[in-house]
């Protein structure tokens, strides 16, 4: 494992060091949807700070923001107006282009449907990100997104293509492959959303022990008893955080 | 109030702006290009209009000379069937252009104020009121033979050898004149007195009339009479010439256009063809994009029958405003490519036309063919239950079940992002075989028609080379061009070979050329079956005939078969000694010895053919220079024309023809990129949610834009290569009718460098159309491209 993060930390821009503060810092942060004329506030200054290896949990009513939140700290959203440093990164100085690459290297996504790539078979789409970011040979990627797999329970079913698995088998596959390039932060939206129980406690155990590898993990859930998991959670009302946003 | 459901049907158009555009685009393409088939009626019938607004002439009588003295003209005039006659003079002489004598057709009209038949009228200036005045063919600016302007003068060589100058005083023509320009020399109307003095004739050579019933037997027994009452009236009629009739409907340049007709025909076909293809697709892809929305509407009780009529009607929509773009595309297009080919063709330019049919099967094409082309879609659309809605998630599952797709998994060697655009191919087989198919059918009509040009320019140029001869000299004067002349010829510097040859015209089912050579001539004969005549033949003026091959082939006369050509002094037996496979004059000719034909004939002595040792155009002039001299100076009044000119303006005319053919072919051409952009365009903008999910993980974008491009190229590969047999046998084909219709074997060459410069513009093509969808996703923020419905 050492020497693989290693690895990460040479491929990476010299000038970004390991930060000591907290890794995500949402700070008055907006956002605001424009359908045609009308316009609406999804997020009304969310202040957010998440220490390196926490296991956090935002829960809140449908449509508070939760997603929103999320998509800004991964770079996929850009916020109105507020600031964003995650993983020592302002994310507001960073392209489009400049995002996909940090994100390659240092965020994991979970979206809650399972979204992985049809053409390509569960071991492949584990690898993908590893594609993305160049990292070591193939032949090193595909010992490493095979670990992951098998982490996640997948090991027998490497070859098989998604619509060859079930749907808790397609999500482990999209969590071993939000882990691939061993991220600093892992975001989830409702990763269990759409599986029963017992699957979803299974993943969690899986979240548990990424986590206390010390990756630090945000989800989304409305599962009271997933929340309960967390070290933390945080709650979100019309936008804002209502509970347990600062440490 | 309009329904929510009709809303829908509109709403769908302006959604998806860039697929509206293309598939009405399309789809106008496609009804445009059925106004190809309007183009061979209408130049038809433009020209068969022009004909009788210029009042061509059914039949021509020429005798050699005749004084017509006015009562019997008007005597000829009241002939049963006879509507109009008028009697004319035509005369071949030279003209001088700067330095350099030219031949030229002169004609003389003797009343330009009452004419009746080959009307020559005037598109600039006036038609001449006094003796010295001339009107210049339009034709002959046109083509570069003579570029005289109304103003200018002409000095024109007379039978004496002098030079006499008359002015321009018109610019104009006649449809039967006209269309000889490009092909033979420049034609110049005169009054027909002005030829006379010119060419030291007595009177007119030629009656010219039009039928009132143009049937053949009709026109046979007013010829027949006409040749009575002048056989009768004219004491000094020397001989007749073979008569030219010109049948109803036809007009010149009909023949060679009716081969281009079927490449017409062809064109449009697969112009339909592609364009159906390509709607087909359309509705597939906006059928599949929406299973989840069809999905929704039959869960909040949208039934099979609503649902499929609603897309119908959004198709029609489509194929509604195609078709009127189309249609207004396609008037002028047709009108501009008709214009341009009457030219080549006919000689004379056309006015707009519209056609009906033309109308009628744009409106069934454009609205027919979309509804047609929708079908399956619609089908499919009626089938989609809430089920599969549900679980579609914008990505399409299911991949990975074929037998291609686990064959194409083992492409390993290639990198992730080639591998996934290679997958892709195969995840939506039906698509990409579409998106492969136009651009299949425009590479192979490219090809075709590359083929098709390059053979026929061989051919071309091939009978060309094989008239031979650079020089040929004709006698204008009293003195005809006898062994000695020949003789003379032959010493002169630059000269390498000179031989007697007569051009005759013989009835032989049907009316045929035959030249009469010597056994050895500058002619490269390609004897097929049988021989060429021997010297002792030659010089006796044996009666053996070669046979062109598709006269051979059309009448079925086998070698050794005795025939009997109606000469114009009378029926002669002839015996077939050869076949010759030269395309010379269509292959439709014939060759006897020299002497043959004088004897025949009852002339004392024809041409002369010149080659000389070089053949650049410098030398040839400088060797018809020191002909014209040496003659002159030995008592001879000679005329001559240089073969390199008319070559020159034959292969210039050749270019333009091929270039047309290319020009017909660009519908297909034009669809096959629509096609391109289209499928490029829908297949990178349905995959939107696919190209978030990849850029959230950390896809940059050169991997997508790698990703897309090894999945273009590759289709557009396959089209490339699944045009070249396509290519190949629509060539063929075209070979076929076109060896049919001129009765001759051609050698057919479908050489590599068109399917090489193929592939290339191909791949060129597909980078450039995929450079603006892919800019649009790669732009799009993750989240708005996950966000994308
Ligand atoms: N693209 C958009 N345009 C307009 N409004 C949007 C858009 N995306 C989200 N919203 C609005 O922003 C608000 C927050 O949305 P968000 O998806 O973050 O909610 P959420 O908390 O994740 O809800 P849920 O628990 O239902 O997933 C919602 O009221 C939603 O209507
Ligand atoms: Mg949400």
């Amino acid at each position: 494992m050492y020497h693989l993060r290693m690895e990460r930390v040479r491929d990476a821009p010299v000038e970004e060091t390991v930060p000591l503060g907290p890794v995500i810092q949402l700070r008055g942060v907006e956002k605001v949807y424009r359908t045609g004329r009308v316009e609406y506030p999804a997020l009304r200054g969310v202040d957010l700070l998440v220490e390196p290896g926490e296991l956090v949990a935002l829960v809140g009513p449908s449509g508070s923001g939760k997603s929103t939140i999320l998509n800004v700290i991964t770079g996929i959203d850009r916020p109105t107006s507020g600031e964003v440093v995650v993983t020592g990164r302002d994310l507001v100085d960073l392209s489009e282009e400049e995002l996909a690459i940090w994100r390659g290297e240092q965020v994991g996504v979970v979206f809650q449907f399972f979204q992985l790539l049809p053409t390509l078979t569960a071991l492949e789409n584990a690898m993908l990100p590893l594609d993305f970011a160049r990292t070591g040979t193939v032949a090193e990627r595909s010992v490493r997104a095979q670990r992951r797999l098998e982490q996640v329970g997948l090991g027998t079913k490497l070859g098989n293509f998604p619509a060859e698995l079930s749907g808790g088998e397609q999500q482990r596959v999209a969590i071993a492959r939000a882990l691939a390039c061993d991220p600093e932060v892992v975001v989830a939206d409702e990763p269990t959303g759409n599986l029963d129980s017992d699957t979803a406690a299974e993943m969690f155990d899986v979240f548990g022990k990424v986590n206390s590898d010390g990756t630090t993990i945000v989800y989304v859930t409305h599962d009271r008893g997933l929340a309960a998991a967390a070290h933390r959670v945080v709650e979100i009302r019309d936008g804002r955080v209502s509970d347990g946003g600062l440490t | 109030m309009i329904s929510a459901h009709t809303r829908r049907s509109i709403r769908e158009l302006t959604r998806r702006k860039a697929r509206s555009f293309l598939t009405v685009l399309t789809i106008a393409v496609a009804v445009a290009g059925i106004w190809l088939f309007a183009i061979p009626g209408n130049i038809d019938a433009s020209l068969t209009e022009r004909t009788l607004v210029d009042g061509m002439h059914t039949i021509r009588l020429a005798p050699a000379v005749a004084d017509l003295p006015e009562q019997v003209v008007g005597e000829l005039r009241t002939t049963a069937n006879v509507a109009a006659l008028d009697v004319r003079t035509l005369g071949r002489t030279q003209m001088r252009i700067g330095d350099r004598p030219q031949g030229v057709v002169l004609v003389g009209v003797s009343d330009f104020e009452n004419q009746a038949v080959n009307i020559v009228s005037v598109v600039d200036g006036a038609l001449p009121t006094a003796a010295g005045q001339l009107v210049t063919d339009f034709e002959n600016a046109r083509t570069g033979r003579y570029n005289g302007l109304v103003g200018d003068t002409v000095a024109l060589q007379t039978n004496f050898g002098n030079w006499v100058t008359f002015d321009v005083t018109g610019q104009g023509g006649t449809v039967r004149y006209s269309s000889e320009v490009a092909e033979d020399a420049p034609f110049l109307y005169l009054r027909d007195a002005d030829v006379q003095r010119v060419m030291g004739y007595s009177a007119p050579n030629s009656i010219d009339v039009i039928a009132t019933d143009q049937s053949p037997a009709a026109v046979g027994a007013m010829v027949a009479q006409l040749r009575t009452t002048l056989a009768t009236e004219v004491s000094d009629l020397a001989y007749w010439d073979v008569l030219e009739v010109w049948e109803e409907g036809t007009w010149p340049g009909s023949e060679d256009f009716e081969n281009f007709v079927v490449l017409f025909y062809v064109i449009a076909a697969i112009a339909l063809l592609a364009a159906l293809i390509l709607i087909y697709t359309t509705m597939n892809t906006v059928v599949r994009e929406q299973t989840r929305e069809i999905g929704m509407m039959k869960a909040v009780g949208g039934t099979r029958r609503r649902i499929g009529l609603g897309y119908l009607r959004t198709a029609l929509m489509l194929g509604g405003i195609g078709t009127l773009v189309g249609i207004a595309i396609g008037i002028p297009l047709s009108n501009g490519l008709m214009s341009f080919m009457s030219e080549e063709f006919g000689g004379t330019s056309i006015g707009w036309r519209l056609s009906g049919i033309a109308m009628v099967l744009s409106l069934l094409v454009g609205l027919g063919g979309t509804a047609l082309a929708a079908g399956p879609a619609l089908r499919r659309a009626s089938r989609i239950t809430v089920r599969e809605a549900i679980e579609d998630h914008g990505l399409v599952a299911g991949y990975g079940l074929s037998r291609l797709d686990r064959a194409v998994t083992r492409a390993s060697f290639l990198s992730r992002t080639h591998q996934m655009g290679l997958r892709n191919l195969t995840r939506r087989a039906g698509r990409s075989l579409a998106t492969a198919l136009p651009i299949a059918l425009a590479v192979g009509t490219m090809l075709a028609f590359a083929a098709v040009s390059i053979t026929a320019l061989d051919e071309t140029e091939k009978s060309q080379n094989l008239e031979g001869g650079d020089i040929i000299v004709w006698n204008n004067g009293a003195r005809g061009l006898d062994d000695r002349a020949v003789a003379l010829i032959e010493s002169v510097p630059g000269v390498e070979m000179a031989h007697h040859m007569i051009y005759s015209t013989v009835e032989f089912d049907g009316e045929r050329n035959v030249w009469g050579l010597p056994a050895v001539s500058t002619y490269e004969h390609d004897v097929i079956d049988g021989r060429w005549f021997t010297e002792a033949e030659a010089e006796a003026g044996a009666r053996v005939v070669v046979l062109g091959e598709a006269t051979a082939t059309l009448t079925d006369t086998p070698v050794g078969a005795v025939i009997t050509v109606e000469t114009r002094r009378g029926p002669v037996e002839m015996e077939v000694i050869g076949v010759d496979g030269q395309l010379v004059n269509d292959a439709q000719g014939m060759f006897t010895p020299y002497r043959t034909v004088l004897d025949y004939e009852g002339w004392t002595s024809g041409n002369t053919w010149v080659r000389t040792t070089e053949p650049d155009e410098a030398a040839v002039d400088a060797a018809a220079s020191s002909i014209h001299r040496t003659l002159e100076a030995n008592g001879y009044t000679i005329g001559s024309s240089l073969r390199y000119i008319g070559r020159n303006e034959n292969a210039a005319e050749n270019r333009l023809v091929v270039t047309v053919i290319m020009g017909m072919g660009l519908p297909i051409v034009a669809i096959g990129m629509i096609g391109l952009v289209n499928s490029m365009t829908s297949n990178i903008l349905d995959r939107t949610r696919e190209i978030g999910i990849l850029r959230s993980i950390g896809a940059r974008r050169r991997d997508l834009r790698s990703m897309f491009r090894a999945e273009g190229l590759v289709v557009a590969a396959a089209g490339w290569l699944l045009g070249i047999p396509i290519g190949y046998l629509l060539g063929r084909l075209i070979m076929w009718v076109l060896e049919h219709e001129f009765h001759a074997a051609f050698t057919y060459l479908f050489p590599v460098w068109p399917i090489l410069v193929a592939l290339i513009v191909t791949m060129l093509m597909t980078l450039l159309v995929l450079r603006l969808p892919l800019r649009k996703v790669i732009r799009m923020r993750p989240g708005d491209a996950l966000r994308y419905e």
